[in-house]
């Protein structure tokens, strides 16, 4: 079982954690935000908000997640030019596992030099690789290669990993190939607990 | 393979949600002025989708002034013509 910290108490401080996850990414770390509440996805958005305003960004979204609407808001309320910040990011989306770990081993030619030194942001990593329609035994297949790449790449910029539903086997396999690249770097951002109903009178 | 950005007609929904808290905060008479300037950006989702603003709100309220002015210009019209219909007619 991988240990993990967690993150989040309560959805309305998301946007007190931005910061220190800003400041933990770095390079040579593989930085992985397990998220199964919906409100860290908004976490995500800002997070690709703020490193767009300061260069550029590369995005692989397996979960068709990245909403854009509300990165460019993020961006008008930091203050910063809204259309230059989007161009500096790029997205690729992967609707299978096959394209997933394409986009993920094999950089597009003309862009790999602009890719090398770039942040990049892994979205609903997992989501592709939960295709029943694909046997398990090649599904792993194609997670490992993914996997050795992204350890491959994080030594040149730092790389966030998000994943929004855990699935054990491949969880584990996870904590295999990555060990010692993600060992206290990986974030968990729980579902709060519901607080207790009050009742004025005690039955 | 699915939509990767959603519709104009979401989008509006989203921002229309955001006002929620807003709008139940106004007095009836307004939260129906409200409803009618959101209905009035409604009428232009087709063209806020084809100007694909990465803030399609700037869009929405544009929309909103379009018809407010489109409304300033048909009483403007329909009080000149009051007036000329007033005005004494020194032919006679």
């Amino acid at each position: 079982m991988i240990a993990t910290r967690p993150i989040l108490q309560y959805p309305g401080y998301m946007d007190q954690l931005l910061p220190p996850l800003y400041s933990t990414l770095s390079p040579n770390h593989l930085h992985l935000l397990i998220h199964p509440h919906p409100a860290a996805s908004r976490l995500l958005l800002n997070l690709a908000a703020s490193l767009a305003q300061r260069g550029p960004l590369t995005v692989l979204d397996g979960g068709n997640c990245f909403n854009i609407y509300t990165v460019a808001q993020a961006l008008r309320r930091g203050g910063a030019d809204v259309r230059q910040a989007l161009g500096r990011i790029q997205v690729a989306r992967a609707f299978t596992c096959y394209q997933m770990a394409a986009l993920v081993c094999q950089p597009s030619p003309t862009c790999a030099s602009f890719e090398a030194t770039t942040p990049l942001m892994v979205l609903d990593f997992l989501n592709t690789f939960r295709d029943e329609n694909v046997p398990l035994g090649e599904r792993k297949r194609l997670l490992k290669s993914s996997l050795l790449a992204l350890r491959q790449r994080c030594k040149a910029a730092p790389i966030l990993v998000s994943i929004r539903k855990e699935v054990p086997e491949f969880m584990e396999m996870l904590a295999e190939v990555a060990d010692g690249y993600i060992g206290d770097d990986i974030w968990r951002a729980d579902i709060p607990a519901q607080p207790p109903v009050l009742r004025l009178f005690d039955e | 393979m699915g939509r990767t950005l959603p519709s104009i007609t979401q989008a509006f929904l989203q921002e229309q949600e955001f006002f929620s808290d807003f709008r139940r905060a106004l007095r009836r008479g307004d939260q129906l002025i409200l409803d009618d300037l959101f209905a009035a950006a409604r009428q232009h989702l087709a063209a806020a989708a084809f100007a694909a603003n990465p803030l399609p709100f700037e869009t929405f309220l544009l929309a909103m002034l379009l018809e407010e002015h489109k409304e300033v210009v048909r009483l403007r019209q329909a009080v000149t013509s009051l007036v000329q219909l007033d005005a004494p007619h020194y032919d006679d």
